[in-house]
């Protein structure tokens, strides 16, 4: 699917020239502006800009005729509470990849409070359907296998925008790969003993979820730099996920 | 001298209980404008309402650049009662979209008080500049009027059908206040609305001041000039950590103020952070104009750029180019040989109330609510409204520019104001 999209969409980013001739200096030229010495923002490390420029905007077709269109069907037919009970049912699973995490960071306390939350929700919250675990104060974290590797010092890696999932970095998309291989392993739904109807469920479910709780959207920023700004807004909230604790 | 101390007194007792009536709890301008209004004394508006968004046609014969491929068609933003009822429009602020959190906060409103609502983007917009606007060099004044006129009634044309409208009415904030100043003096001569009442929310004066005081914003950034990018950054790691759960999505000031509530930065800063969270729309809205104009301002005229090209350079160079120096530089010269002005401080005065003031006097429907110490008016401007609008002006003590905007107060007086 990827190299379709790369062969059918060039993935030079390099500007075509009107007429063979040398660009015109434009009248506010570069290097009359910046000083280059300077720190400047926005500087991510992208050296597969065309190809992630390609899945962004694959990305956001997908979005328009298959995502949003799901999405809004979901919407419809489920009610509120019910949806409410699913996103609950997810984030509680979430918490088992999270405790794995805190314990390679070596945050004890935060394993003990994910593990807290997991308890309650699974038992009092009926399978996680409810959250009584927040209102008697137990913190909600979230880690992946992305951040533990950054906790033990690896860089991000290129940027990298994954098909469906978004902007990404090499390292996070790596860690995602161990932490769904151990999701896999600890087979908490014992998905594969049960009968394949129950696992299209799951993947149907999870993904209308994490689409309809997540607000962005492509191309509505208004800005011809949306996918600069959202490199920059993206590796700065990994850095600051990486950081808390 | 009696009587002098009488009229004193109940001066000083009007005014102290208008101040006591009024409960809005930032005085610092700056900070009102970044905070907007406490959830304590906000107004009860609906959560949703049954806005539905379409698409507009493309622009006949316009040649949309390979790179802005997605800005192609404008969307609006619409909600119907049931039965007939007026009908608003709602024109966005500068860089804001249909939807924008400002718009969406009134459309509400409007619409829990039994009105047909319809929500219009900015000219400033990029995808306005790209799909709907006749000279893609966005800010005259007259210009933009008749470009929004025209996305009006093509918006009519499709949803008239669905409603019965017992009266057209309009009104806009900040720049889009300014805006629908001038589209109502449009339909006093075209007559396709005859709008019963317009109310201007906090407008833009003159366009020149305004901008010159945004632009001036980024002169004083703590540190120096080269602070530019330290604040940015700052601000990039504040908004990182707000986008995912931040109700707007376009990147438009209210999305920079809506990351800064729980943390406001310190006095000094606070301006340079107004002043960036403007550059985030003037960038937008200088590349795309450059780029639907192939001007050469800041891409080289002679270059076509692919949906794939690298625009890190142009990034960088939009946010540093000001709303000023787009005047000065763009859009006096793209104008100069069209405009009736004569010489480029004429120019600059068409683009303000002032060179429309005898009709703001004369047209009763139109009435303005402005804060005394909005940031984007100059000296003199508060007076100008008052003289002009005369019992029409409902001038706040304290706001900032929009920060009151949801106060319960403030919402109730815009609302009613259409309903008498």
């Amino acid at each position: 699917m990827v190299l379709v999209v790369m062969a059918s969409a060039g993935c030079s980013t390099a500007p075509s020239k009107k007429s063979g001739q040398p660009p015109d200096q434009p009248y506010y030229e570069r290097s009359r502006m910046m000083i280059d010495d300077v720190d400047a923002p926005l500087e991510i490390s992208d050296p597969w800009e065309g190809m992630n420029r390609s899945i962004y905007r694959f990305n956001s077709y997908a979005d328009r005729y298959v995502l949003n269109p799901a999405v809004s069907a979901y919407q419809f037919v489920f009610p509120g509470f019910v949806r409410k009970g699913v996103s609950n049912f997810f984030t509680n699973l979430d918490n088992i990849q999270t405790v794995v995490n805190e314990i390679f960071q070596l945050h004890p306390v935060s394993a003990l409070q994910t593990t807290g939350r997991f308890l309650v929700n699974t038992t009092v919250g009926v399978a996680g359907l409810w959250d009584p675990a927040t209102p008697i104060g137990l913190p909600q974290h979230y880690e992946d296998f992305g951040q533990t590797l950054g906790r033990w010092g690896v860089g991000d890696g290129p940027y990298l925008v994954l098909p469906l999932f978004g902007p990404s970095f090499l390292r996070d998309a790596g860690g995602k790969v161990v932490d769904s291989e151990i999701f896999s392993l600890i087979d908490p739904l014992q998905l594969d003993d049960v009968n394949e109807g129950y696992t299209y469920l799951y993947y149907t479910l999870l993904v209308l979820n994490t689409r309809s709780t997540t607000s962005f959207q492509y191309y509505q920023t208004g800005s011809p730099f949306e996918y600069e700004l959202v490199r920059l807004l993206w590796a700065t909230k990994r850095k600051l996920d990486v950081e808390k604790y | 001298m009696i009587r002098l101390a009488a009229v004193l007194l109940l001066a000083v007792s009007a005014f102290a209980s208008a101040a006591e009536g009024y409960d809005y709890p930032y005085t610092d301008p700056y900070l009102a404008t970044v905070m907007g209004t406490p959830d304590s004394v906000m107004a009860k508006v609906p959560e949703t309402i049954p806005l539905k968004i379409r698409k507009l046609p493309r622009y006949e014969g316009r040649k949309i650049p390979d790179a802005l491929w997605y800005g192609a068609q404008l969307d609006y933003s619409y909600a119907t009662q049931k039965g007939p009822a007026p009908l608003i429009f709602v024109i966005a602020g500068t860089g804001a979209a249909h939807d924008s959190d400002k718009n969406q906060f009134l459309m509400r409103a409007f619409y829990a008080a039994g009105f047909h609502v319809v929500g219009i983007t900015s000219p400033t917009y990029p995808t306005f500049v790209i799909a709907s606007s006749t000279s893609m060099v966005p800010g005259e004044q007259r210009d933009d009027a008749r470009d929004i006129y025209i996305v009006m009634q093509k918006i009519w044309a499709e949803i008239g059908p669905k409603m019965q409208v017992t009266s057209f009415n309009l009104t806009g904030y900040s720049l889009g206040a300014t805006n629908a100043a001038f589209v109502s003096l449009l339909d006093e001569e075209k007559k396709a609305f005859n709008f019963k009442k317009v109310l201007l929310l906090n407008p833009s004066v003159s366009i020149y001041n305004s901008i010159s005081k945004l632009d001036r914003f980024l002169e004083n950034i703590p540190g120096g000039v080269d602070n530019f990018n330290r604040m940015f950054n700052k601000i990039v790691v504040q908004v990182g950590n707000a986008y995912k759960k931040s109700t707007t999505v376009s990147f438009s000031p209210d999305l920079v103020f809506e990351a800064f509530k729980d943390n406001p930065p310190r006095d000094e800063e606070l301006a340079a952070l107004i002043g960036i969270s403007f550059r985030l729309s003037s960038s937008a809205l200088v590349f795309t104009s450059d780029v639907m104009t192939n001007y050469g301002f800041i891409k080289p005229a002679n270059l076509i750029l692919t949906r794939n090209t690298k625009m890190d350079d142009y990034t960088q160079v939009s946010l540093r180019v000001g709303f000023t120096d787009y005047f000065h530089e763009y859009a006096w010269p793209f104008y100069q040989k069209t405009t009736t002005a004569k010489t480029r401080a004429e120019f600059a005065q068409m683009q303000g109330l002032a060179s429309i003031q005898d009709y703001l006097i004369s047209a009763r429907k139109i009435g303005v609510v402005d804060n005394r110490d909005d940031i984007i008016l100059v000296p003199g401007e508060i007076e100008f409204l008052t003289n002009t609008f005369d019992t029409r002006a409902k001038i706040y003590p304290a706001g900032g520019h929009l920060g009151n905007l949801k106060q319960r107060e403030t919402t109730a007086y815009i609302v009613d104001y259409f309903k008498q």
